[in-house]
């Protein structure tokens, strides 16, 4: 079983509730409920961003991402490029990255459209905290701060890592209700796109079902480095 | 990417044409006539034009910044030169521009765009070295001429056979009496992928109830690789001697930095549509070729129909293998009569007529993008018409990007008057991980150039742009975005396999590679 590639931020909250809400979300029951509530589970249309977006605030959305995920943001947005300023990142530098697939786009666009203001307020904490070599877990500290920015923060983790949007209010509910209602697990499937940029099945060196830009006949022989998928 | 010093030798040398016709803005400035010239080999030289310029020419230095820079005019102060500039080797691409609203990604595709439109035209100038302004509708063209690309069948012969690039492959028996009073005639032998889309998706009928018609050529470095490896043959492909051969075609190099000779074009696959032209009419509009097709074989002891038909270009694809994109560039053309656009369609804003498409006949009469009614297989009494009344009626899925049109728009005006300004460029794809683009083996073998690194994974297409890209003619029925499901050129040919199978003694912990680096042509071998 692969590791993540960087040293694993100290866990949001060690709590029972927490380590239920973790057993809960195991891959079995994530692809399990992904294949059953195929019929009904609902993928989502992505509209305009419900207010204007500036190149920088995709700069600090792909930062905060990263932060969050633990995955390198030049994976998450190729092309991505931190310049550095005397004390910090120069944002107005910075490349925010530019792919054919843009899935950071989509992301953007679709939590823009969910939870703006929290979203605003995530991204003013990115921006906030200084780069150093713990920039990452400051990034963490401060967005556990209040109910929204904390779950919010793991929408963002597991729409990053599984391509589909857990509602804040809902992972909420899971974590801190005795007796969640059941639509508290339920999910929609962002879009195909994010179906296949999914970052839980590359970190298991393996691919999304129904979609695979492996080698013909890769099957048959060990899967490639985890660096290869994840780029550390 | 970068602004090489070879696109610098091109683009100066362009722009010192330019910069003699800037002194004087009051006229059309007089630019020589060429005329015909003996016919180089295709890509020598290399054209090594880029879309961008320096802004203040002349400047020995290749600018860096980008606002030094600025896009190539392609106007008629410019017309001559780029008509008659040549098959690019290698594409000379870069992430920046003029605008600074333009993502990287949009700057690298302009660049692409350009390098298309170049190919197009150098594969497109007639045969006899004359410019393609000077061409006429049935003009010969370079690709067409079989001393630069020959057609798959007449590689993959029956049995295995092997042969020479210049060898005359006798006709099928049924067109011989034809052939042998006109030996200029193009041939086209049908198989099931000369009428059935990729994938068996359908057969495609145009508005006068004839089938399209479907061609693959090759040109000469491709043959001569599979010649080496006698990957014609099937039995060679299973051999043991070709069992641990990684299939790597030769790729387009441009010429060492500073020099204008010393490049090669590389691998160029060529994949065409044709539509059968009933009226004269039509045929001013089209590329024409005059052709001998022989429908389909379905009794081994009859010869099948062989017609005499004037054939209409309506769709070009090509693939361009080069040193810094070895999974190749992927471009695609088409006639911009052949389909209306979906937003046309919404906003009425229609031609009077098209190829595939009858802008007079409702979508319940005429269900859209729908394939024809079964069997598929043409009718030999028929010829080449359809069995059933049905006609396609097709609507292009993915508009072309406003840059595109943009493009486009230069390039037919600087082909205005000839028939090439009925024909348009859909897109080019590319992949777009350069580190993946040019990945080389790490145990790199100068006899085995270009050393492709045949293990490229998990994306082995290197994150293509765009992600996906349809011809309404080649690929009809999979226009769309889904992954997998719709039409991307990469992700369907990644999946390209020879015939190659380990051998016995084959160590279990070597991998073992059966990829056709990324073309079908090798499933073709009898």
């Amino acid at each position: 079983m692969s590791h993540l590639p960087y040293p694993r931020p100290k866990s949001i909250a060690q709590g029972k509730k927490e380590d239920e809400m973790v057993g809960a979300f195991t891959r079995r029951t994530v692809l399990a409920g992904a294949a059953a509530a195929t019929a009904a589970m609902s993928v989502g249309a992505v509209d305009s961003p419900a207010s204007a977006q500036t190149r920088q605030d995709m700069i600090l959305f792909v930062l905060l991402s990263g932060a969050l995920t633990g995955i390198a943001e030049a994976k998450l947005a190729p092309g991505f490029r931190a310049v550095p300023s005397l004390t910090d990142i120069d944002l107005e530098k910075s490349e925010p990255g530019s792919d054919p697939v843009d899935i950071k786009q989509e992301y953007f666009n679709w939590v823009n459209k969910k939870r703006q203001a929290t979203l605003r307020r995530l991204l003013q904490i990115t921006k906030d905290s200084p780069k150093s070599s713990d920039r990452s877990q400051a990034i963490i500290d401060k967005v556990q701060a209040t109910p929204d920015t904390k779950y919010l923060a793991r929408s963002i983790v597991l729409m990053w890592y599984l391509g589909a949007w857990y509602d804040p209010d809902n992972l909420r509910a899971l974590a801190e209700l005795p007796n969640p209602p059941a639509k508290a697990s339920s999910f929609e499937v962002i879009s195909p796109k994010a179906y296949t940029q999914g970052w839980a099945l590359r970190v298991a060196q393996a691919h999304p079902m129904g979609f695979s830009e492996m080698q013909f006949g890769y099957w048959a022989r060990p899967p490639s480095p985890r660096t290869d998928f994840i780029g550390n | 990417m970068h602004y090489n010093r070879s696109a610098a030798v091109a683009v100066l040398g362009l722009v010192g044409a330019l910069s003699s016709f800037h002194s004087s803005q009051a006229q059309v400035p007089a630019q020589p006539t060429p005329t015909a010239q003996p016919p180089k080999p295709l890509g020598q030289p290399c054209n090594l034009l880029s879309d961008l310029v320096p802004a203040n020419p002349p400047s020995p230095k290749p600018p860096t910044d980008p606002s030094k820079l600025t896009l190539t005019r392609v106007d008629a102060t410019t017309k001559n030169t780029i008509l008659n500039s040549g098959l690019p080797c290698q594409e000379n691409v870069s992430t920046q521009g003029p605008d600074k609203a333009k993502t990287p990604l949009e700057n690298l595709q302009r660049g692409f765009d350009f390098y298309s439109w170049l190919t197009f035209i150098a594969l497109n100038s007639p045969a006899d070295g004359r410019p393609i302004d000077q061409a006429t509708p049935n003009t010969k063209t370079k690709w067409e001429d079989k001393a630069n690309f020959k057609q798959l069948l007449d590689v993959m012969l029956p049995g295995g056979a092997a042969s020479e690039w210049t060898d005359k492959i006798p006709p099928p028996p049924g067109c011989k009496s034809q052939f042998d009073g006109n030996p200029d005639l193009m041939v086209i032998d049908m198989i099931e992928e000369t009428f059935n889309q990729p994938f068996k998706t359908g057969a495609l009928i145009d508005q006068q109830g004839n089938y399209a018609l479907f061609d693959i050529l090759m040109n000469r470095q491709m043959f001569d690789y599979i010649k080496k490896h006698k990957l014609y043959s099937k039995r060679e492909q299973l051999s043991a001697a070709n069992s641990n051969l990684k299939i790597d075609f030769p790729a387009g190099t441009n010429p060492p930095d500073g020099q204008v000779e010393g490049g090669d074009p590389g691998g160029i696959i060529i994949k065409v549509s044709w539509k059968i032209l009933d009226s004269d009419q039509e045929k001013r509009k089209f590329h024409t070729v005059d052709a001998l097709v022989s429908l389909p074989r379905h009794d081994p002891a009859t010869e099948p129909p062989c017609l005499r038909k004037t054939l209409g270009l309506i769709g070009f694809h090509v693939m361009h293998k080069t040193k810094s994109r070895l999974p190749w560039i992927w471009t695609s053309f088409e006639h911009v009569d052949n389909v209306p656009e979906e937003q046309e369609v919404k906003s009425r804003k229609l031609k009077p007529s098209y190829s595939f498409y009858n802008p007079r006949c409702n979508t319940t009469t005429c269900p859209v993008n729908q394939t024809p009614p079964r069997p598929w297989d043409p009718t030999p009494s028929l010829g080449l018409k359809f069995h059933s009344p049905f006609k396609s009626q097709i609507v292009r899925t993915t508009s072309l990007t406003d840059d595109t049109k943009k493009m486009n728009k230069q390039f037919l005006g600087i082909l205005k008057g000839t028939v090439w300004e009925n024909y348009m460029l859909l897109s080019t794809q590319w992949p777009s991980d350069f580190n993946c683009a040019r990945k080389v083996a790490s145990d790199a073998k100068p006899e085995l150039d270009p050393n492709t690194d045949a293990e490229k994974e998990p994306d082995m297409n290197c994150a293509p742009a765009p992600t996906f890209l349809a011809n309404s003619t080649l690929e009809t029925y999979s226009q769309g975005s889904v992954p997998l499901a719709s039409s991307s050129c990469m992700a369907c040919h990644g999946n390209a396999t020879s015939y190659q199978l380990p051998s016995a003694d084959t160590n279990p912990n070597v991998k073992f590679f059966n990829q056709s680096d990324f073309t079908f042509m090798l499933e073709k071998a009898r």
